[in-house]
């Protein structure tokens, strides 16, 4: 009999790449899969994340995993969904045209709570855009991309040991709150190289979804436990779920009255929202006495590392508030920082997350966006500028 | 729902029996019965046939695994006692190809009409078909899109009328059997629900094996298809089917272009090919096999 | 309840490869069996030609899912269906049996088999 008969759910995790690399930000995420215990990957070749495919299109099968490309990222979004429902850790990754494709089927994975990873290279938008060059131009279609309500929770990892780090996270994440995670890196992230350290197994814990704990004649799909989770029955296990993106009661039964959208619909989002604890990260540097915040993610936020360090050799009270986990946006702890009388949001796009900083800190802090159209990475010098620049005239 | 909700209105039983559970009662969701299928429309009785043969090929009920997309057929994930999911428009056999290569045991079966699998899902079908994924892909075809209202489809026949042709068609259809056979499918079988009985064979048989496996069921739809094209009730479609259906035990590759359905003319019915070819698991465990090999 | 044969095999255990293709649909339950438990099955089922085995059925109607379709009154071989004259509370004729002719039932469970809302089965007794 081949090697191959099912080990897609057998713990074959020590095969993670233990030990110091020199790797870029997507084969960093990729062996941060692997290390989450990722089996299943389908995906579609596209600028800049094709490493990532091509990376688990070697790596998976050394492991017992299944890689396929599929022939579109709509399939790839539907099997990595498909793989979940057998308990799989699955993931794709893309890049904006991709993402946009994958939007349906994102929101079906969010209806029928089925735990996956999403990956999302950035680069300049819209539409083919920049192919080759960074854009941080997704981050409201991260937010609100699927048609419908609902809540996203996305991370953005400023350097390859945060791209493994992350995807390790969004992982578990992933299983903990049975829900698709996005992980919105860019362009420069993920093709840069730098340090990477894969630490030994176990070192990093990992999470699986919740299973039921009681028969199938007591089990309710659907019915969620106290923190608004239902536990998740899988395809073979004799519980003859039924799983649709219908909007549904508690055993999954299609019923499409307002009555059941004011149960579920809530439901699903109270369910990111009150279990905060489980993903929001958020990086401060120098915020304890800060007046001027920079606010920024991914590769910008390294520009905005060093703008800091500029502006406080000047002896400028500046700090920075980096949200890993962009969205649900970290509100309570901006709000926190309570000598906050400016912000700047430097982001690769032409406003995206400022619009949420505006709508949380505008009404005590004066807020300044400083971006670009894409294809080009923000320097500490124009970010600093807006920090010291006067303030606007009110009228 | 339960069954003899008529009590009150029916007069003394008919020199009719005790009604007991129908022999299928435990293998339906039968609290939510009756279907939401009209009157006179097939698929109730290919769902029927589907769970005949789930029941003789003797596969475990915790190892069956229904996926439908959307529309009429694809209902069937409500009304079937298995694991079952109901998808996006199109997008079951990406779907189900993630469930069967993560958990080979189970048996999936793709369950959807001829605008699920060939319109939107098209690209699904033949790239899947060309991997020999392990799947049995069911399509019921009533010519149209029912659940929408009538418009027409893929598979709606050259000169038909439909909601979105009101002066007949003006595109040919697919001709399923042979874009399956093209594509790469190991087994391609048409059948109409008046020849219930060789399509619950044919299910009992296919269930058991491995490839892609694909079974036109061709259904009425009187409500939509056949009212407007003035074929009348289900009844009527079924009798209409039964005057044109030519069965042939065993149709030759090269005769499988000829079996396109025209209105009014011979529908040719039976197994179109019937082969065993690797499945893509069994070309990607080689890949497995040489990939740990070369590493360790 | 319709008998099930006992005697099918698991093919389909090796998640790769399944038992070898049987070689298209054929009727009845034969299909299921290997060569050897097929010709002891025919001669265990032959019966003497002058004692013929009847097949007699029960037909049982589900009247709350009945949809007066007409499939079972229409393709009864033996014609021994026919639409009520009373409704459901589901504003359907229920499909019953012709009065007088529910010893016709020959049990061939065609109703049974293309209904589409397991509306109707057949209780099978062989004299």
């Amino acid at each position: 009999m081949s090697a191959a008969q099912n080990l897609i759910l057998s713990p074959v995790w020590d095969r993670a790449r233990t030990g110091t690399h020199f790797l870029s930000g997507d084969h960093a995420c990729a062996e941060g899969a692997i290390y989450a215990g990722c089996r299943f990957f389908a995906g579609y070749p596209i600028t800049p994340a094709t490493e990532i495919a091509e990376r688990l299109a070697e790596r998976l099968p050394e492991i017992g995993g299944q890689y396929i490309q599929m022939e579109d990222e709509i399939a790839s979004m539907a099997a990595i969904l498909g793989a979940s429902v057998t308990g799989a850790k699955s993931m794709t990754a893309t890049s904006g045209p991709g993402f946009s494709l994958m939007m349906e089927n994102l929101g079906l994975g969010y209806m029928e709570e089925i735990p996956t990873v999403v990956v999302d290279v950035q680069r300049g938008g819209p539409s083919t855009g920049l192919p080759t060059s960074v854009g941080q131009q997704d981050m409201m279609q991260a937010r609100f991309g699927p048609h419908g309500d609902f809540t996203s929770i996305t991370f953005s990892p400023q350097s390859p040991q945060e791209a493994f780090n992350l995807t390790v996270h969004a992982f578990n994440v992933a299983e903990r709150l049975r829900t698709p995670v996005l992980l919105m890196m860019d362009e420069v992230v993920g093709h840069m190289y730098e340090r990477v350290v894969i630490p030994p197994a176990g070192e990093i814990p990992l999470v699986s979804r919740a299973r039921p704990t009681v028969p199938p004649e007591e089990y309710h799909t659907y019915r969620p436990g106290p923190d608004l989770v239902p536990p998740m029955a899988l395809a073979g296990d004799g519980y003859s779920v039924l799983f649709t993106g219908l909007t549904h009661d508690e055993d999954g039964r299609p019923v499409t009255t307002y009555a059941a959208q004011k149960v579920l619909v809530p439901r699903l989002r109270e369910k990111i929202l009150r279990n905060r604890e489980v993903y929001e990260r958020v990086g401060l540097y120098k915020t304890e006495d800060a007046t001027t915040l920079v606010i920024s993610y991914g590769i910008t936020a390294r520009s905005a590392r060093r703008a800091v360090d500029l502006g406080r050799e000047k002896g400028l009270p500046i700090g920075l508030f980096r949200p890993l986990s962009v969205w649900p946006f970290p509100a309570e702890k901006l709000r926190s920082l309570k000598n906050v009388k400016r912000i700047v949001v430097a982001e690769i796009n032409m406003g995206q997350v400022v619009l949420e900083v505006r709508r949380i800190a505008g009404p005590y802090a004066e807020v300044l966006h400083v971006g670009n159209a894409g294809g080009h990475v923000i320097s500490a010098e124009t970010i600093l500028e807006a920090c010291t620049a006067p303030p606007e005239a009110k009228p | 729902m339960t069954a003899n909700a008529s009590a009150a209105t029916s007069p003394a039983m008919n020199g009719m029996a005790h009604v007991g559970p129908h022999p299928y009662d435990h293998l339906l969701r039968s609290a939510d019965l009756p279907t939401i299928w009209c009157p006179g429309c097939g698929i109730g009785t290919a769902v029927g046939a589907l769970i005949y043969g789930f029941e003789q090929a003797a596969i475990p009920m915790e190892k069956r695994v229904i996926v439908g997309g959307i529309g009429c057929s694809s209902r069937i994930v409500f009304y079937a006692k298995t694991d079952a999911y109901h998808t996006t428009h199109g997008r079951t056999i990406p779907f189900a190809t993630g469930i069967k290569l993560c958990n080979p045991t189970l048996n999936v079966v793709v369950f959807a009409g001829d605008g699920d699998l060939f319109a939107i899902g098209g690209n699904h079908f033949i790239h899947a078909a060309r991997r020999n994924m392990d799947l049995l892909v069911v399509c019921i075809n009533n010519f149209n899109y029912g659940m929408t209202g009538g418009q027409g489809g893929p598979t709606t026949p050259a000169g038909a009328l439909s909601t979105t042709t009101p002066y007949g068609n003006a595109e040919f259809p697919f001709n399923l059997p042979e874009l399956a056979a093209t594509a790469g499918a190991t087994y391609v079988a048409r059948w109409t629900t008046l020849d219930v009985r060789r399509l619950r064979n044919t299910f009992a048989d296919v269930l058991k094996r491995h490839g892609f496996r694909f079974v036109e069921v061709l259904a009425p739809c009187p409500v939509s298809f056949g009212k407007t094209n003035k074929i009348g009730s289900g009844v009527e479609e079924m009798e209409y089917y039964e005057g044109l259906e030519v069965l042939k035990s065993r149709v030759e590759a090269t005769e499988v272009p000829k079996t396109n359905i025209e209105l009014g003319k011979p529908i040719i019915v039976g197994t179109f090919v019937d082969r065993e070819a690797e499945t893509f698991r069994d070309r990607y465990a080689r890949v497995i096999d040489k990939a740990r090999g070369s590493k360790s | 309840m319709p008998s099930l044969p006992t005697s099918t095999k698991r093919v389909n255990d090796h998640p790769h490869r399944g038992g070898p293709g049987l070689g298209g649909p054929t009727a009845g339950y034969v299909v299921a069996m290997t060569g050897a438990e097929s010709l002891l099955a025919q001669s265990v089922s032959r019966v003497p030609i002058d004692k013929p085995v009847r097949h007699h059925g029960t037909v049982h109607v589900i009247e709350g899912r009945c949809k007066e379709c007409n499939f079972c009154v229409t393709f009864c071989p033996e014609e021994i269906l026919e639409i009520a004259d009373y409704y459901t509370p589901r504003g359907y004729r229920p499909a019953r049996v012709k009065a007088g002719k529910a010893g016709d039932c020959i049990a061939c469970r065609f109703c049974e088999h293309v209904c589409p809302d397991y509306a109707i089965y057949v209780e099978e007794e062989t004299t």
